[in-house]
């Protein structure tokens, strides 16, 4: 029988699940480490392509052929140059790769944990932009894997609310915080059913984050004791970064033998001194925290539970903060690195029921999910500034965030000048409620001719609509030629499998 | 505009709250139209309490004879007119700041509303008809006006344009009364007056802030000469080698005068207050921003002083500061990221340190976004906007 999987993508580690034969969610272990969770390491290697914590050991003898955090790049026009060592501008003179093949190496690693996949569902951060879900859905792509996305607290939700003999109820925060970014989720939960409320998050705030201020941190003590300069640049620091950090979350104080350019020094790191260095990060914490809280109208008495999701939760000035806004603390006891790919393997069985066999079935029989939309969608404009006194071109929110899908909203606007050709039809999105043009990404433009002889003030209709599957449909209409257009959004790829797949001719292992 | 839009809808909502009384025999018609003749009158102050909403108003009332011999409908229109010079004559023109109280085709001040009517329909009592906000009125110059406001019951097809009716015989009932308006901002005719001046002051403000951090760069001279270059650009030939000469006699002149620092930016602010518009303060202030970005950086002295401009020319700072991050997320350099000064992110004295939080909040909703940018500076810029923003939020104990 074929069999239905959910991958969590991480920055630092992945994982992939699939639903067991009773329909619960268990994450597959890599079968030659044991390992359930994976390195997002990719190294190339000579003739073939190490993926996981042995391409993440190759760091110290092959520096420059080893891939970290791709998932950062997703949505940059960027290749990795080996012969730089890192990632450049894709201007099409420089030979690399993109960070769809690269995660695609990652994919198919994690694709041989299981076999006859016929389905996947693979998790992103819920802000994710369109550009890097396309790159994501290039990269299944690549690695031959017909997918679909979902949004990371969502899929952990899910999870926690399924959990069997857990008492997950009410208004429920996930709070997922891994190795690159930050996301968090408000939904209602009443028995299998997630209602999700909003989501906010930060795309650049991880362990990552954490382990480059403890670089710096032993760079300034180096300097200080001898006068030297370490290359913070070095990859081989963020190892011994990651260790002072795993290391601080249950003691107070490490220790840590640090090779520099004049010879070995020790360096101590206190728990305070890691803290004081991460407050920025902390800070933007606490502030997608109150606006979650905000956005979702509700203090903090009134979530009933913090979930929580993601490696970077161990660290214990994070408990604390969640203690400190929410007043009580978060939940324990699952697995934080394996509750995402749990959530998706579930989600992977509720879209494709008719993989699953009967038990698999009854087991999610109740389960439901209703998201929904975690940006502003709108379109430019050109309207009066009244405040200037002159027409500005604006950006003019169709659907709100936070709106719940399916939904499909009708704005009118009119033609602005007599004898007008065209009409520039472009799909804008924003994490924020944004008229400025300036700070919002179009993400789809393209003209709509207007039918000879348009007059001023004439009727036009702009229509968005989210389908029950998630995707999303952009229609402009000349109300009185009835002339009609639909922008092409689908989060598909452009590039055909053939390109993707060049120059990726390797073993995996 | 939203606000005001629902603000609009409020306004007008009472405004028929008494049905039209109708008689139907003519000659208690005729003698109710003698004892009853349309008037209105006008009380200055707030908006009714139930619209919750406290805005300095001329409210309109009106009663008596609101009939038509023939059509169920009448339109009542509304019309303003300056009559400063001669209260006996008719004024000129009121323009409107909001489209919705504005003609159709032009930006003249008027309002129109439809009643049902009879060949005998009157108000017996007085009767709101529709609160003007103050802020909304642009007469055609600065100081003490005398407003006068008409209003007029038509036939329901009349039309106005410019204040003018298509056809004078479809008013049936017309009533006016003069009331006083203190307008603080230079007028639209003062703007058309005092054109040259205030564009020789900007000129003259951009020279400064050119010079601000003490020295005055080709780059940002250029700034200048292009902006100067757009105005001459839209005159016909004539007129453009006149203001050309000008011009260009004007910056070598000032570019002399900022050089040496003899400009006296409180006198000069203060002489460009007096005759420049708001509309013409922003094309000030756009001016000042490009300046400040031409040499790729916007440093701390450029923006203090930016943000003292903005704050003393009295335009809104919330437009200010959405003008003044298109800037800052361009340039290459920045060098406010230390120690920001409140006003760059809309922060002002009298709000406490949870409504600062709050709002460095949306700001860093606002540039978090833009971390993802494709465009390397904007990228930059906005990881760094963020780190300021959340640095910021520390001293502020949110």
């Amino acid at each position: 029988m074929s069999k239905v999987v959910g991958i969590d993508l991480g920055t630092t580690f992945s994982a992939i699940a699939e639903l067991d034969d009773l329909g619960n969610p268990e994450v597959l272990a890599d079968p030659e480490t044991g390992n359930r969770i994976t390195r997002s390491a990719v190294f190339f290697a000579k003739d073939k392509v190490i993926v996981g914590e042995k391409a993440k050991d190759a760091i110290v003898t092959n520096e420059k052929k080893v891939v970290l955090e791709v998932k950062r790049q997703m949505e940059n026009d960027v290749i990795y140059s080996v012969k730089e060592g890192e990632f450049v501008d894709n201007d099409g003179k420089i030979k690399g790769y993109t960070p769809s093949q690269i995660s695609s190496l990652i994919l198919s690693k994690l694709k041989d944990f299981s076999s006859k996949i016929s389905k996947a569902v693979i998790t992103v951060p819920a802000l994710f932009s369109e550009r890097a879900r396309t790159a994501t859905l290039d990269a299944a792509k690549i690695a031959n894997l017909d997918v679909e996305l979902i949004n990371e607290p969502t899929a952990a939700v899910l999870h926690y609310a399924n959990l069997p003999g857990t008492s997950i109820s009410g208004r429920v925060l996930i709070f997922d915080l891994g190795g690159g970014t930050f996301d968090i989720t408000i939904a209602a939960v009443k028995g299998k059913k997630v209602d999700v409320i909003t989501s906010v998050g930060d795309k650049e705030l991880g362990g990552q984050d954490f382990d480059r201020e403890i670089i710096n941190l032993l760079a300034s003590k180096y300097k200080k004791a001898k006068n030297s300069n370490l290359d913070i640049n070095d990859k081989s620091l963020l190892e011994v970064a990651e260790k002072i950090k795993k290391v601080l979350s249950a003691k107070e104080k490490v220790s840590e033998i640090i090779e520099g350019p004049k010879g070995p020094h020790k360096i101590d790191i206190s728990r305070n001194e890691f803290e004081n260095s991460i407050d920025t990060y902390i800070e933007k914490i606490k502030m997608l925290m109150e606006e979650a809280l905000e956005r979702a109208d509700c203090k903090p008495a009134n979530i009933n539970q913090t979930l929580l999701v993601g490696g970077s939760t161990r660290i214990p000035i994070i408990t604390d903060i969640i203690k400190k806004i929410m007043k009580k603390a978060p939940v324990k006891g699952v697995n934080v690195d394996e509750a995402v790919a749990c959530g998706a393997a579930l989600y992977a069985g509720l879209q494709n029921k008719s993989s699953l066999n009967s038990a698999q079935k009854k087991a999610i029989s109740k389960v439901e999910l209703n998201d929904v939309c975690n940006h502003y969608m709108g379109t430019l404009i050109i309207a009066k500034d009244p405040e200037k006194n002159t027409f500005v071109e604006v950006n003019d929110i169709v659907i709100p965030r936070d709106t719940k899908l399916p939904c499909s909203i009708t704005k009118n606007y009119q033609v602005l000048v007599d004898d007008q050709k065209k009409i520039d039809c472009s799909v804008t999105q924003s994490e924020g409620e944004e008229s400025d043009v300036e700070f919002v990404h179009v993400i789809a433009n393209e003209p709509l001719e207007l039918k000879k002889g348009a007059k001023q003030g004439d009727p036009f209709k702009v229509t968005y609509s989210y389908d029950t599957n998630g995707n999303m449909h952009c229609v402009f209409e000349e109300v009185k030629s009835k002339r009609k257009h639909e922008l092409n959004l689908k989060p598909a790829s452009s590039k055909d499998l053939k390109e993707l797949r060049d120059n990726l001719d390797f073993d995996i292992e | 505009m939203e606000g005001i839009v629902v603000w609009i809808i409020i306004i007008i909502g009472w405004m028929f709250i008494k049905n039209v009384f109708s008689k139907s025999d003519d000659e208690i018609i005729s003698e109710t139209v003698q004892d009853n003749p349309f008037e209105i009158k006008v009380k200055s102050g707030q908006p009714p309490t139930e619209t919750g909403l406290k805005l300095d108003c001329f409210n309109v009332e009106m009663k008596g004879m609101v009939n038509h011999p023939t059509d169920p409908e009448v339109k009542i229109i509304l019309t303003l007119q300056d009559v400063t010079d001669d209260e006996t004559k008719a004024g000129i023109s009121v323009l409107s700041a909001v489209e919705a109280f504005s003609e159709t085709k032009s930006r003249v001040f008027s309002w129109y509303s439809r009643a049902k009517t009879s060949p005998g329909g009157y108000y017996p009592d007085w009767t709101r008809y529709i609160s003007i906000p103050k802020d909304f009125l642009i007469p055609p110059h600065k100081g003490n006006r005398k407003i006068k406001i008409l209003v007029f019951v038509c036939d329901i097809d009349t039309e106005i344009d410019l204040g003018k009716f298509d056809d004078t015989s479809k008013i049936r009932h017309y009533a006016t009364k003069i009331v006083s308006l203190n307008y603080k901002e230079p007028g639209y005719m003062d703007e058309v007056i005092n054109k040259s001046k205030v564009e020789d002051l900007t000129i003259k403000l951009g020279m400064s802030m050119a010079a601000v951090d003490g020295h005055l760069d080709q780059k940002e001279l250029d700034v200048i000469k292009n902006w100067a270059k757009g105005i001459v650009n839209l005159l016909d030939e004539d007129r453009a080698t006149e203001k050309k000469k000008h011009f260009s006699k004007f910056i070598k002149e000032t570019y002399s005068t900022a050089k040496s620092k003899k400009i006296s930016l409180s006198t000069l602010v203060k002489e460009f207050n007096e005759v420049a518009s708001k509309s013409q303060k922003y094309t000030a202030i756009q001016l000042l921003l490009d300046i400040s970005s031409a040499d790729g950086s916007y440093s701390k002295s450029e923006d203090t002083f930016i943000n003292k401009i903005a704050k003393t020319t009295g335009v809104d700072l919330k437009t200010f500061k959405e003008m003044r991050n298109k800037v800052v997320a361009k340039v290459d350099k920045l060098e406010i990221s230390e120690k920001p000064t409140e006003e760059s992110f809309g922060l002002t004295d009298d709000m406490d340190d949870s409504e600062k939080c709050k709002i460095l909040r949306k700001e860093y909703t606002k540039w978090n976004s833009q971390t993802t940018q494709k465009d390397p500076k904007r990228k930059k810029r906005a990881k760094e906007m963020v780190k300021t923003i959340a640095n910021l939020r520390k001293q502020y104990n949110c």
